[in-house]
């Protein structure tokens, strides 16, 4: 039931009367109402596991409070770490063993040792890793004092199962969502218009530009015949792609969030006008990236700060291995990470990494310099994605090397498609640019176009997206 | 909520009514499944043969050369589910069936048209047949399953450019596979037996059992089954693996060793069958489908003269 398929707009439209409509005089049946319909959301895809997505929520609630309560400091501390185990120990099952025992197997296979291990037959849970850092992040919280243990149990039940953001996040933290929740919500006309336009905008990015790229992107990757500039061209679209789908996502999730009366946590602030990769990784699943730097990251750098710089280059490495990680079980990953942290060791070294170097908003166009640090960042990320969509690194390593045989570059697959997937990208960057001070392009467009011009907008753009939709929808980080 | 409601409706109609109008123009364009169908619903009653599968009988059995009144029921990659819903579907009105043909080829035992790459063509079975087999709970539509970029193309080449989607020939056999340059033909058999070599075996002993399901539906009107593998050319037949096709070749026998009202044929590396019969490595063109063809209704002649 993703966000744009008849299931799913049947689903809201009906859960969206029954919310303002029927509940909107109690917060209690709101709540009741919201947690039943994120239950209802998530079953869809695999009622069987609605239940561990139920346990994992029950014992943190439990532990939660368990932890205010506990007046030892011993107590709180042995609380934390079963709740820990317990959540990691589920998404560690799940999502890793069978990378666990490959990786085993074929270490073993080096010393011709067969440990007769075979693969497990696990279906991984949707949503797991994007749900267990909302988890481990409220009992770190609840454990430092940061906030106080939710209390009522469909109020933290909804937190964790919130359906506009459950199977890709935002990770939006306690103290974000859950005062949310437990005020009355009124509805409000601004707010849902300004929703509805984010959806909008959302869905463009999706439908129109990445799943345009994602077609592009997997004819190229997926012929080992290609060489050369049209590798080159792969690449550059599924770096699109990624965005588009990813950050599309997100803003239907905010925007659907927002017609229920909740601002959640933005999660894209244009990445790709990034001038580097420290710039980059703030703008870039901000909502990761800050959980990171929160539970990860800090304690890290704590430990290793008898170290100077060296001992941060420890830990900015260590946690973008933790990020390659939590995006899958692959060596890919993992190295797809370790590269982003090593990314970040020049910066380190010239102690750059929390400079800020926005360009203003009123200004039309980047200078020479900012230009070509964009670029840079880009390409950097650019290549970076290669590792992340190949299938195993030694196909990364095969299109590094194909990607310089100029010769037999293959280009009649680029055809006059490639140029209108263009124009949508160049479109799709443009309007971002100009609008970059927002947090989606169609913001406030109520003040800034006259209702005529505000239609005509919405129409094109919507007529753009239903000429371009169709097609099984997918989104990549649903897989994470 | 009043106002954010009627801007929403104001703003969402013209593009529904659109919608339902370009479905309903949509479902009225004449296509291979609706032609079908329909044909299946009006003379199912007076089909002696009915042939069921995917592109290989499709392209390979032209029902115009058998001497009792047969029909083509296949499709481009039809798989044993929908090949048994289709007879379900008909089996009440099958009064004069008196045989069924059943491709088993290299890849039909492993596969389900929703898991591969033409699983897209799910739809055309319940929009055209009114089978549900993904078990949907929502009916499905056109304008819901392709991009409608394509859809409005579809519409503008039938209602102002006059030109039909129909591939088939009124008795169902697939009329556009008809590929005289062969030069193509040794790279696409290669690629071919490898996208049809499989490993996962998931759906083996459920086709098996389907195959059984057909034998004992054709039972039931005192028909019999032939199983047929089609011909292919060398360039595909060499690249294929052997332990699949042994698999493939030992499920058919040991069906037919206990169903009296079934037998096998296996024209996979028939020799009378030469290049120019092939559209392309697995797929024959109008000579082959001749050929192959009056080769069946040999068959059928001295089966039926036998029982």
């Amino acid at each position: 039931m993703s966000f744009y398929t008849i299931p799913f707009i049947l689903f809201f439209v009906g859960f969206f009367f029954v919310y303002w409509f029927v509940c909107n005089r109690s917060l209690k049946l709101q709540n009741l109402l919201l947690l039943a319909g994120s239950y209802v959301f998530y079953a869809w895809f695999d009622w069987r596991f609605l239940f561990l997505l139920m346990g994992s929520t029950l014992l943190t609630f439990v532990l939660g409070i368990g932890i205010e309560n506990a007046e030892a400091t011993g107590r709180k501390k042995a609380l934390l770490a079963t709740g820990v185990l317990v959540n990691v120990a589920v998404l560690l099952y799940f999502k890793y063993t069978n990378f666990f025992i490959s990786s085993f197997v074929a270490l073993l296979a080096h010393f011709n040792i067969n440990p007769g291990l075979h693969l497990l037959d696990l279906v991984l849970p949707l949503g797991i890793s994007f749900y267990t850092f909302r988890l481990l992040s409220y009992l770190y919280d609840v454990k430092n004092g940061k906030i106080k243990p939710v209390k009522d149990g469909v109020v933290f039940a909804s937190y964790v199962a919130f359906f506009p953001s459950m199977i890709a996040g935002p990770i939006d933290r306690t103290k974000t969502l859950v005062p949310q929740l437990e005020k009355p919500r009124v509805f409000n006309y601004d707010m849902a218009s300004d929703g509805m336009r984010q959806i909008l905008w959302g869905l463009f990015k999706k439908v129109v530009v990445a799943d345009n790229c994602a077609k592009i992107a997997s004819d190229v990757f997926d012929n080992p015949a290609f060489h050369g500039p049209v590798l080159i061209a792969g690449a550059f679209f599924f770096t699109i792609q990624m965005y588009a789908d990813f950050s599309g996502y997100s803003d239907m999730a905010i925007g659907i969030a927002k017609l229920l009366g909740f601002n959640i946590t933005r999660n894209f602030n244009y990445p790709y006008f990034s001038q580097n990769i420290a710039e980059f990784w703030r703008k870039w699943h901000i909502s990761l990236t800050t959980w990171l730097t929160d539970y990860v990251f800090t304690p890290l750098s704590i430990s290793f700060r008898n170290i100077g710089n060296a001992g941060l280059c420890i830990a900015i490495v260590l946690t973008f291995l933790v990020s390659g990680l939590w995006h899958g079980a692959n060596w890919t990953f993992v190295v797809w990470g370790f590269l982003h942290g090593c990314y970040f060791i020049p910066l380190i070294l010239k102690g750059k990494m929390n400079k800020k170097k926005e360009i203003p908003a009123d200004r039309y166009m980047p200078t020479f310099k900012e230009f070509r640090n964009i670029l840079g960042t880009f390409l950097l990320v650019m290549f970076t994605l290669v590792i992340f969509k190949a299938e195993s690194l030694a196909y990364a390593g095969s299109y590094f090397h194909r990607l310089f045989i100029l010769q037999g570059a293959s280009p009649h697959i680029m055809t006059s498609k490639w140029a209108v997937v263009m124009l949508f990208i160049v479109g799709m960057f443009a309007i971002e640019w100009m609008n970059r001070a927002k947090q989606h392009p169609f913001e406030n467009l109520q003040i800034r176009l006259p209702r005529l011009g505000r239609w005509a907008v919405y129409n094109a753009f919507f007529i753009l997206i239903i000429l371009y939709t169709g097609q099984a929808p997918q989104f990549i980080y649903a897989k994470f | 909520m009043k106002r954010f409601v009627t801007s929403f409706i104001v703003f969402i109609l013209p593009f529904l009514v659109l919608g339902i109008v370009a479905e309903l123009l949509l479902q009225k364009i004449p296509n291979d499944y609706r032609y079908k169908s329909q044909y299946l619903d009006k003379h199912a009653k007076d089909l002696q043969v009915l042939v069921v599968g995917s592109s290989h009988a499709a392209y390979g059995i032209d029902p115009a050369y058998f001497h009792l009144r047969g029909f083509n029921a296949c499709y481009g990659s039809q798989t044993y589910d929908l090949d048994m819903a289709i007879l379900k579907k008909y089996d009440a009105h099958l009064d004069n069936l008196k045989y069924i043909i059943v491709p088993v080829d290299y890849p039909s035992l492993y596969s389900r048209l929703q898991d591969g790459i033409e699983g897209w063509r799910i739809k055309n079975y319940e929009i055209y047949y009114g089978l549900n087999p993904n078990n949907n709970f929502l009916p499905t539509y056109e304008m819901l399953t392709t991009k409608t970029a394509l859809n409005l193309y579809r519409i503008y080449i039938y209602y102002v450019g006059h030109v039909a989607n129909l591939t088939c020939s009124p008795l169902g056999w697939g009329t556009d596979y008809n590929a005289t340059d062969h030069t193509e033909m040794i790279i696409s058999g290669r690629a071919a037996a490898k996208r049809h070599t499989v490993t996962d075996t998931k759906y083996l002993s459920s086709s098996t059992q389907l195959l059984k399901d057909m034998v004992a539906l054709a039972a039931a009107h005192h028909a019999r089954v032939i199983f047929v593998t089609m011909p292919a050319y060398n360039s595909y037949t060499k690249y294929l693996d052997p332990r699949q096709l042994n698999e493939m070749v030992n499920t058919v026998n040991s069906i037919v060793a206990n169903a009296p009202n079934a037998l096998y044929c296996n024209m996979l590396i028939d020799s009378s069958f030469t290049i120019d019969d092939f559209h392309d490595a697995d797929h024959m063109n109008r000579t082959g489908a001749e050929k192959m063809s009056k080769k069946l209704d040999s068959i059928i002649t001295a089966d039926s003269k036998q029982n």
